[in-house]
């Protein structure tokens, strides 16, 4: 009798916790880009005199996109309301200032996604330019090198 | 064959003399099973669309059917990383929340229990909301990622 008892007790254990589980696919798709970000945002040279040339500034080029992007640099002439000088007076380059800023895009650096890359600039301020409070917009662009 | 045999020695059980009790007392023990799973989703997949590294999705719903008949039973969920070969993004880039006056919880490899009082009546929806943020610099590529729902009861 204690057998049976026992054989019974043990179908009832058969019937054990259930744990169900079911998958559920996600998908996503990130697009090709190679958007850029400048810290900081302004450069201040700060006061310079006729003649003189400014500290070197810098400023960090990210690249938050998803692909690599050819970075390249542009700018506009320094100006007040009145007076102006050349864009050339700036000089530029990735990590010496060995190149003349122009109107025309030119090639900065490759910087990968997620990676960031220094900008370096500086100002000569020619000889006989009259004093002034000056203004000149740099720009950035980057063109994504997709396969 | 053990079904008929559990019915033949159930009732030779029942026709035992009240003497038999003298042989003492037999502790028994039970562990009932509930019924309990997930049917379905709605929508059958969670597609975020194009997303651009540094952004963030705007908020998907999923609505989970679920059957369940065990008080206390609980649901939890966890995912995979997100892969697109050969780059992957983690997996709590994904978020999720089932009450929509709480904040987002990221989803996790392990499971994490939902703190959500299952019915038990039957077959059940629950929705769910769902968003993804890509980090800054994320490869570009189609990605997939899979999100796991388990009911224990």
């Amino acid at each position: 009798m204690k057998g049976m008892l026992a054989f019974l007790v043990s179908i009832v254990f058969i019937s054990a916790p259930a744990a169900l589980a079911e998958d559920l696919a996600a998908s996503v798709e990130i697009p090709v880009t190679c958007g850029i970000t400048l810290e900081p945002t302004t450069i201040d040279f700060g006061m310079v005199q006729t003649g003189g040339t400014s500290d070197e500034k810098t400023t960090d080029v990210t690249n938050q996109g998803s692909f690599t992007g050819s970075v390249y640099v542009k700018g506009t002439d320094w100006t007040t309301d009145s007076l102006s000088f050349g864009v050339g007076s700036t000089m530029f380059g990735p990590t010496t200032t060995d190149s003349p800023l122009s109107a025309a895009d030119q090639f900065l650096a490759d910087i990968e996604n997620g990676m960031t890359q220094s900008a370096h600039f500086k100002v000569s301020i020619p000889l006989g330019q009259r004093m002034g409070s000056y203004t000149q917009t740099i720009t950035f662009t980057s063109a994504c090198d997709e396969v | 064959m053990k079904v008929r045999l559990i019915a033949i020695l159930t009732a030779v059980i029942s026709v035992m003399p009240l003497a038999l009790a003298d042989a003492g007392d037999l502790p028994a023990l039970v562990q009932v099973g509930g019924v309990c799973g997930i049917s379905a989703f709605d929508p059958t997949g969670l597609n975020f669309g194009i997303i651009a590294p540094g952004a963030t999705s705007p908020e998907k719903s999923v609505a989970v059917t679920y059957t369940n008949d065990a008080e206390g039973a609980i649901m939890n969920i966890q995912g995979t990383e997100w892969t697109s070969e050969p780059n992957t993004m983690p997996v709590g880039q994904t978020t999720w929340r089932w009450d929509m006056l709480a904040s987002f919880t990221g989803l996790t490899s392990t499971a994490t229990d939902i703190e959500l009082a299952l019915e038990t009546d039957g077959e059940n929806i629950q929705p769910f909301q769902f968003k993804l943020s890509v980090p800054d610099g994320q490869p570009g590529g189609a990605y997939a990622q899979v999100i796991t729902y388990t009911i224990d009861c």
